[in-house]
């Protein structure tokens, strides 16, 4: 009688095993898929056109001009690289608020344009236009 | 008298599954979570080495690489097809933010009408990949 008794309560214990099996190919499934981005990098959004009839002001800017064999000018005097951000902070002491426009000719590497933009970016400019040029 | 001994023990050797459930589950839920479904450009750039970027999370990647060649989904594009993968791929990414892998030898020009292809499409934000220079 008592070992009756015990014999429904087993039975009465729900059987996890299909859930296991299920839960498990889930698990492989999300295991396989999973791709762990690690980007870096930072906002190069281009600037939306402006409205049509408005004089957009003028404002204070360092020109960086970069050309087809990738030699940078800054305000117009050729300089190197690494020596863009000493001339965009000179220009800053200037004028606090300075943007900086940095136009690229169409047949200039992207190396240069960027590295300039990096360098305004050390010298702590917020306002930062990358454009292109005519031919 | 030995008959009940027996099944008691018994009993006693089924395995209790429980933490190791939970634990499954937790693993489950953690790579549910984490899990983004990214569609890779599938083609290497050279990236140019800054010294100032974060962290960027873009689910729409673009890959220009050294011959100014436009990759997307792991296959190779044309300038004019951008336009329409893209207003595709916002559908399935409602934050509608992209990012290009620029190899340092691809060209200001191309750079340049991706980024107005991909904003006429109705992309927010462009982000650059970049890599640290150390």
């Amino acid at each position: 009688m008592r070992r009756r008794k015990k014999a429904g309560a087993d039975e009465a214990n729900v059987d996890m095993t299909p859930m296991l099996d299920v839960v498990f190919i889930l698990l492989i499934f999300f295991i396989v898929t999973a791709t762990f981005l690690n980007e870096k990098g930072f906002d190069l959004t281009p600037p939306p056109p402006p409205p049509p009839n408005v004089k957009p002001k003028p404002v204070p800017t360092v020109n960086i001009y970069i050309d087809e064999s990738n030699f940078i000018r800054v305000n117009g005097r050729a300089v190197d690289v690494s020596a863009v951000r000493a001339n965009i902070e000179r220009e800053k002491a200037k004028e606090p608020n300075i943007s900086v426009v940095v136009q690229a000719h169409p047949d200039a590497k992207n190396r240069f344009a960027l590295l300039a933009i990096d360098q305004a970016k050390q010298a702590s400019i917020e306002n930062i236009a990358f454009i292109g040029s005519a031919e | 008298m030995a008959m009940r001994r027996r099944v008691e023990q018994d009993e006693d050797t089924d395995v209790n599954l429980t933490p190791m459930l939970d634990v499954v589950f937790i693993l489950l839920i953690f790579f549910i979570v984490t899990a983004t479904f990214v569609k890779t450009p599938g083609t290497e750039v050279n990236k140019v080495p800054v010294k100032v970027l974060g962290d960027i999370k873009s689910p729409i990647i673009v890959a220009l690489t050294s011959t100014d060649e436009i990759w997307i989904d792991r296959k190779e594009v044309q300038m004019r097809e951008v336009y329409a993968i893209m207003q595709e791929m916002i559908k399935d990414n409602p934050g509608a933010e992209a990012m290009i892998q620029v190899d340092a030898d691809s060209t200001s020009g191309t750079l340049l009408e991706l980024q107005g292809a991909m904003q006429s499409a109705g992309i927010l934000k462009i982000n650059v990949s970049t890599e640290a220079d150390s």
